[in-house]
């Protein structure tokens, strides 16, 4: 016998067939009880294991014992009759697939040769019967009167036998089959099989090697596979008493490399080709039940796990229907192509599933009329059944449930325990992502798994029509070839979405799929601790103004399907690796500020395209229907700054975005009578104004909307964004080919906006600034500031591409029809632009008129966020100096390279009173000059308000949809803030202003070809900064001077009140 | 479902009676009226009201009154509130409005009585608890043709709770913002079965006057109130100051 250590090595791997005998190997003898073998070789079916029973008897007493129906149908055969039937097992039961049958002359010839030894015993004193009733064979029954010997009586039989023989004066059942043989041939048998049990002889047309060649011909050959991936256990192999045993003639040559092992007595040994266990039906039980723990250790350790770091955890307990939406778009899981509301895959009534894919859009038929976006069908439908019960929060009683936004690599997790009304209980994982890496592709791995008792747990994947509405003009579905259903949705005169999906079993997870009508059904009996695991894949395939064609899903489902959910999650989590690297923002001494900053930048990641430049971020991002998707400054103003410094190319492709809609832009200048480029207030996939011109105010009343009339600081806007990204990036190509017609355009547009009036100076008339509150007003101190700025940076960028490629401006100038003497025009608007700025106070009247409005008490405005056109009512906030948002404030932001620290300064005692702080937009940029100006203390107020906008659990702000500008702007004030790391011409200042709580803040940038990773610590009495510079030198602004500092470490330290010292090097 | 209605004397509660019956059947709900004699206490009157019969207990009216009300077969109750001339809401009202148990129906004399139920209004501050006043009108008493106004009355202030959702504080572009609002207000508060038509109404100011100015100037003919149990400042407050203003009845409902 080989030592146990061989033994085991032989054993300790899964093998793909398992081949077995049955009688006393199974099963100890026909009344034993096999429901454990039959729960272990179902499972084993479910998890693609080959199985295949070789026994010497019939169908009736096998599967009369066993009755396994495996949920499908070619996983367990049952080679019966001592190889004269093949049957294969399913649902329904055994079926036949091949029988030998005897010919007549054989059926002759077989008793000829069972009676002729018969009377050869009979004649020498023995009692001896034949059985008949045998396919293809006939058993010589040695010893009649012990009707039912059990196998592990093996060794007395033997003995009674032998003895019995002896008294005939025949040595031992070896001489009896050589009779046999001879008297097989006597009869005209050629090949007869002819196998002893100690018991009978039997002499048949087929033996258990004919079995074994059907084994080899069927499931290895014919399932691509080797001999080594077989085991054969058997209890006979080796001889009992002087014949072969039961189980010596699979011991075909062909199979010599397949694992043999008897767990039988085995009295005299087993060949050398068979390992030896012992132990009997206990043992071959042990073995399958190893095998089976092999597959499902794969199943247990395969569901994945979201980061243990709590900073990066953004954890929802419970369940709170009150809250639901608000949190499904916080778990919102996106990539820039399209998002997935985070709602509960099994539905409840709280629950708003939605996906919703950039740049499709469709128009509305509601009054007033919007272009809306056309969401996507919904992909997430996954519906649990177990132990025959609709499994959802509702039935029974909720004992756990967390669902967790891992934000360093972009999944959402559930746990959920659920006692049914049933008295069982389940334990449900699933794990959500859209893939960064691929962004068609979308996944779900979902779990389930019985606590306390087996059961039979079933999942259904179905595809569903969103929630979300939207102008859909119809969706179809349709079922795909392989598992899986294509659902197509056309949008009214615009875009669509073909998505593909379809739902597996999970690798390891013992559970089979089924068809059935419009749904993938998976599912199995499942022992107690044991998960039901499936793979949800969905590819999206999209277009703006038509449906794409099923193949392109299908396609890219395909890929989705090759790669498995495993390999998709790690690609995935690899590139949400890879953008943290250059965004993460670390800040050591506030949790709170931590999460609000990681949760912003995962969002703003998420949201963005870095390369389709026909979509943009639309104000509420991808996870809500809010403010349809539509694109407005929020994108330039607040959510640019941080893709221009954390991954320019995004950045580019925003403001490519821009460029290729510039057309719609001198459409809607044209239209209104001036020229150049005015960029639509709200922006969808056309280009062209799309701010409906009224709309419904808290009271269901018709309010006129006049900033798509009005608000025109957004041609400024994008000038600016233009200008910022190049001046950090050096980005000159993009300046070349794109940046500068837009400055060009925009700056025309100015100029022809702009009037001369009677004062001689040039007024820009009839506007709504940032402060929506007063409309209609005259020079807004931000929009012509701001035009005036996009005026000069236009004839500054053209003179730069006129010294850099003459030829290529010529030709621009030529196509915008631009003359000198269109320049000189621009220049004197320019110069006589009246902007509201006094020199003695250094404050910018934000309008013209602004301080003749009414005052309003400042306890009024308290406490803020306050939307006062609401509380103190229009009629108030129309004539009163308040002001809803960062108005002269964020040009002193903006613009802090043309405004120094006392010009923010005036205008921000002025005007910060008398914010309202009304919109989202305006806390962050508050908090980010008031941390530039030392007001730390305010700042931290304001930060904290930005970051309740979303998160605080009172307000339900995010139930529709999250505000990217807030979170822009909350990046904005950390960065530009607190760390005091902002743009000053082509250097970076290094001011910080950290607040007390924050020990430590870690950011990196990318500024003008090199990265550089900072680390900002406030000591007792002063700052210290670390940076680290790779790729290229960093120009930096230190107490109002200009260094260059080349890749290398540095540190620096100033106490305060003192200049930047250099530490170390 | 029932409704009990508590008679002191038919003679000045017969209002009290009518819009008891009047909610009833516009609630599917049955309607039992009783009188409990105390000593010193006022004589009942005739034996019925409006035609329903009148069960008469003895004893101590608060203790009478509280057990029935925490019989299985008692859904709500209807009291009648003091008039002018004796101020006050009366020990019974009081101490059913200490320990909430059922919704109470509270009509004072002059209120404009509840003959049909075509409008109600519902004051909803935006929290979950005092929600359950809309969970309330809307099995209730949704139904076709019958008008739901939830009013909200946007004040300084906001619910501290969790799941609350007042009027924003941020409108960044109000033809967004307040049909979102809208929308997710109803979808948050209300889950009315069918037929009826629910108004969202949202108004500036302090919410007694508000409330009382609106149900005045709709018509409405019932005001749905959720209560949590104590006149502290605030929702408590809030109700305790319309039992003397309300132009119409009020059915409190419990909080929660």
């Amino acid at each position: 016998m080989p030592p146990r250590d061989d033994m085991s090595k032989a054993l300790d791997r899964e093998f793909a067939v398992l081949c077995f005998d049955w009688d006393g190997t199974a099963v100890a003898d026909r009344q034993a009880d096999a429901t454990a073998v039959r729960s272990r070789v179902e499972r084993l079916c479910a998890l693609g294991v080959d199985i295949a029973i070789v026994s010497g008897t019939n169908v009736t007493n096998v599967d009369g014992q066993l009755r396994a129906r495996p949920d499908v149908e070619g996983r367990l055969f049952l080679f019966l009759s001592r190889g004269s039937e093949v049957y294969v097992v399913g649902p329904n039961g055994p079926r036949l697939l091949e029988r030998r049958r005897a010919t007549e002359v054989e059926e002759a010839q077989l008793s000829a040769a069972a009676e002729a030894l018969r009377d050869r015993l009979v004649a020498a004193g023995l009692d001896i019967e034949i059985v008949y009733n045998r396919l293809n064979r006939r058993k010589v029954d040695l010893i009649p009167e012990w009707p039912d010997p059990p196998k592990a009586q093996i060794a007395e039989l033997q003995e009674r036998v032998d003895a019995r023989l002896a008294r005939a004066g025949i040595s031992g059942v070896g001489d009896v089959i050589e009779l046999s043989r001879a008297l097989c041939r006597e009869a005209g048998l050629a090949h007869p099989g002819i196998t002893s049990d100690i018991k009978h002889i039997e002499i048949g047309l087929t033996d258990k090697s004919d079995s074994m060649r059907y084994v080899l011909k069927a499931l290895i050959d014919g399932r691509g596979r080797g001999p080594q991936d077989m085991i054969v256990l058997g209890d006979e192999f080796g001889p009992i008493g002087s014949s072969e045993g039961s189980d010596y003639l699979t011991l075909i040559p062909e199979l010599q490399h397949s694992t043999f092992v008897s767990v039988g007595v085995e009295p005299n040994g087993v060949p050398p080709r068979v390992l030896r266990v012992g132990g009997g039906p206990e043992e071959f039980l042990r073995i399958l039940h190893d095998q089976l723990a092999y597959r499902e250790e794969v199943a247990q350790q395969s569901f994945p796990a979201p980061i243990r770091d709590a900073a990066w955890r953004f954890e929802v307990k419970g369940f709170d229907p009150f809250r639901e939406r608000e949190i499904e778009t916080w778990l919102t899981v996106a990539n820039g192509e399209s998002g997935t509301r985070g709602a509960l895959e099994e539905g409840s009534a709280a629950s708003t599933p939605a996906t919703f894919v950039a740049g499709v859009f469709g128009d509305g038929t509601d009054e007033p009329r919007f272009r809306q976006p056309v969401p996507a069908p919904d992909w997430t439908g996954l519906r649990l059944q177990a132990w025959g019960s609709v499994v959802n929060l509702s039935n029974g009683e909720l004992l756990e449930h967390e669902r967790v936004l891992d934000m360093r690599h972009g999944v959402v997790y559930r746990y959920w325990r659920q006692r049914l009304r049933t008295g069982h209980t389940l334990r449900v994982r699933t794990a959500r992502f859209a893939s960064l890496a691929d962004r068609q592709i979308l996944a779900i791995r979902a779990e389930a798994t019985p606590e306390d008792a087996p059961g039979r747990i079933v999942w259904a994947g179905s595809v569903g029509v969103t929630h979300a509405g939207g102008p859909t003009k119809e969706t179809a579905f349709e079922k795909l070839d392989e598992p899986g259903f294509i659902a197509r949705t056309k949008g009214r005169n615009g875009g669509g979405h073909v998505l593909a999906v379809t739902t597996r079993p999970a690798p390891g997870s013992p559970v089979v799929r089924h068809m059935e009508q419009a749904r993938d059904v998976i599912g199995g009996r499942l022992e107690q601790g044991d998960p039901a695991t499936v793979d949800r894949l969905a590819a999206l395939v999209s277009a703006r103004t038509r449906v794409p064609s099923a193949d392109t899903a299908r396609r890219a489902l395909a890929r989705a399907e090759q790669l498995g959910f495993d390999e998709l999650l790690r690609r995935h989590r690899a590139a949400w690796d890879a953008r943290w690297r250059d965004a993460d923002l670390v800040i050591d001494g506030d949790a709170a500020d931590q999460e609000a900053l990681r949760f912003s930048i995962y969002h703003m990641i998420s949201t963005a395209h870095p390369t389709k430049d026909t979509v943009s971020v639309g104000a509420r991002g991808l996870g809500g229907m809010s403010y349809f998707l539509h694109v407005f400054w929020d994108t330039e103003i607040f959510v640019l700054p941080f893709f221009i410094y954390s991954h320019p190319e995004t950045a580019r492709t925003l403001l490519a975005y821009r460029y290729r809609n510039l057309d719609g832009a001198r459409e809607k200048a044209r239209h209104m009578g001036h020229r150049g480029a005015l960029y639509p207030w709200e922006s969808a996939d056309k280009g062209v104004e799309t701010t409906p011109p009224y709309g419904l105010g808290p009271d269901g009343e018709m309010v006129p909307i006049l900033s798509g009339l009005m608000e025109h600081h957004i041609s400024a806007d994008v000038a600016w964004g233009v200008w910022e990204y190049w001046k950090a990036t050096a980005d000159d190509v993009f300046m070349a080919s794109m940046g500068v017609e837009i400055l060009l355009e925009t700056a025309r547009f100015w100029a022809s906006r702009s009037s001369l009036g009677d004062d001689g100076r040039h007024h820009i008339r009839l506007v709504v600034g940032p402060d929506e509150y007063h409309e209609g007003v005259d020079d807004n101190a931000y929009t012509n500031v701001l035009a005036r700025w996009n005026i000069g940076k236009a004839i500054e960028a053209l003179g730069w591409l006129e010294h850099v490629d003459t030829g290529y401006a010529a030709e621009l100038r030529h196509r915008l029809d631009l003359s000198d003497a269109e320049i000189e025009q621009w220049m004197g608007v320019m110069w006589n632009l009246e902007d509201g700025f006094d020199p003695s106070t250094k404050l910018f009247e934000q309008f013209a008129g602004f301080y003749q409005m009414d005052d309003v008490p400042i306890e009024k405005l308290r406490p803020r966020p306050m939307a006062a056109d609401l509380m103190l009512g229009r009629e108030v906030t129309l004539h009163a100096k308040v002001v809803k948002q960062a108005d002269v404030v964020m040009l002193c932001h903006i613009l802090s390279d043309e405004y120094g620290d006392d010009v923010a300064r005036a205008n921000y005692d002025y005007y910060e009173p008398i914010t309202s702080h009304g919109s989202s937009l305006s806390p962050g940029i508050h908090a980010a000059v008031a941390a530039r100006l030392g007001d730390v203390a305010t700042a931290v107020e304001d930060f904290k308000m930005a970051a309740a906008i979303d998160l605080a659990d009172n307000m339900g702000n995010a139930a529709r949809g999250l505000h990217m500008a807030t979170m822009g702007g909350l990046w904005q004030a950390a960065v530009m803030g607190f760390a005091g790391l902002q743009r000053r011409h082509q250097a970076l200042l290094i001011d910080p202003h950290l607040p007390s709580a924050w020990k430590k803040v870690s950011v990196p940038l990318q500024f003008r070809g090199a990265r550089a990773q900072f680390e900002l610590r406030r000591r007792k009495a002063g700052d210290e900064v670390g940076i680290t510079i790779e790729r290229a030198a960093l120009k930096v602004i230190l107490d109002g001077v200009e260094r260059e500092l080349r890749p290398g470490k540095y540190r620096l330290r100033r106490a305060d009140g003192q200049p930047w010292q250099e530490v170390t090097r | 479902m029932t409704l009990l209605i508590a008679v002191a004397d038919t003679v000045s509660d017969g209002e009290l009676v009518a819009s008891a019956r009047c909610l009833a059947k516009a609630a599917g709900w049955d309607a039992r009226a009783v009188h409990v004699r105390e000593s010193g206490g006022p004589e009942l009157g005739s034996a019925d009201a409006e035609g329903l019969e009148i069960v008469e207990l003895e004893g101590d009216a608060t203790a009478e009154i509280s057990r029935l009300v925490g019989m299985a077969d008692v859904d709500a109750v209807a009291l009648g509130l003091r008039t002018a001339a004796a101020p006050g809401m009366g020990h019974v009202t009081e101490a059913l409005l200490a320990h909430p148990k059922a919704p109470l129906l509270l009509v004072r004399p002059g209120m404009r009585p509840l003959t049909s139920l075509r409008r109600l209004v519902v004051p909803l501050e935006g929290s979950p608890s005092a929600s359950s006043a809309m969970r309330h009108a809307d099995d209730a008493l949704c139904a076709r043709g019958r008008e739901i106004v939830m009013l909200h009355v946007v004040t300084k202030s906001t619910p501290g709770e969790r799941g609350s959702f007042p009027a924003p504080r941020i409108v960044d572009q109000e033809h967004y913002e307040w049909s979102d609002w809208q929308d997710e207000f109803c979808m948050r508060f209300s889950q009315c079965p069918e037929g009826g038509r629910h108004r969202v109404c949202v108004r500036v100011g302090e919410p007694v006057p508000t409330i009382v100015k609106e149900a005045r100037e709709d018509g409405a003919e019932l005001i749905v109130l959720s209560w949590k149990g104590s006149f502290a400042e605030g929702h408590g407050a809030v109700v305790k100051a319309l039992l003397d203003a309300a132009p119409c009845p009020l059915l409190i409902v419990p909080a929660g």
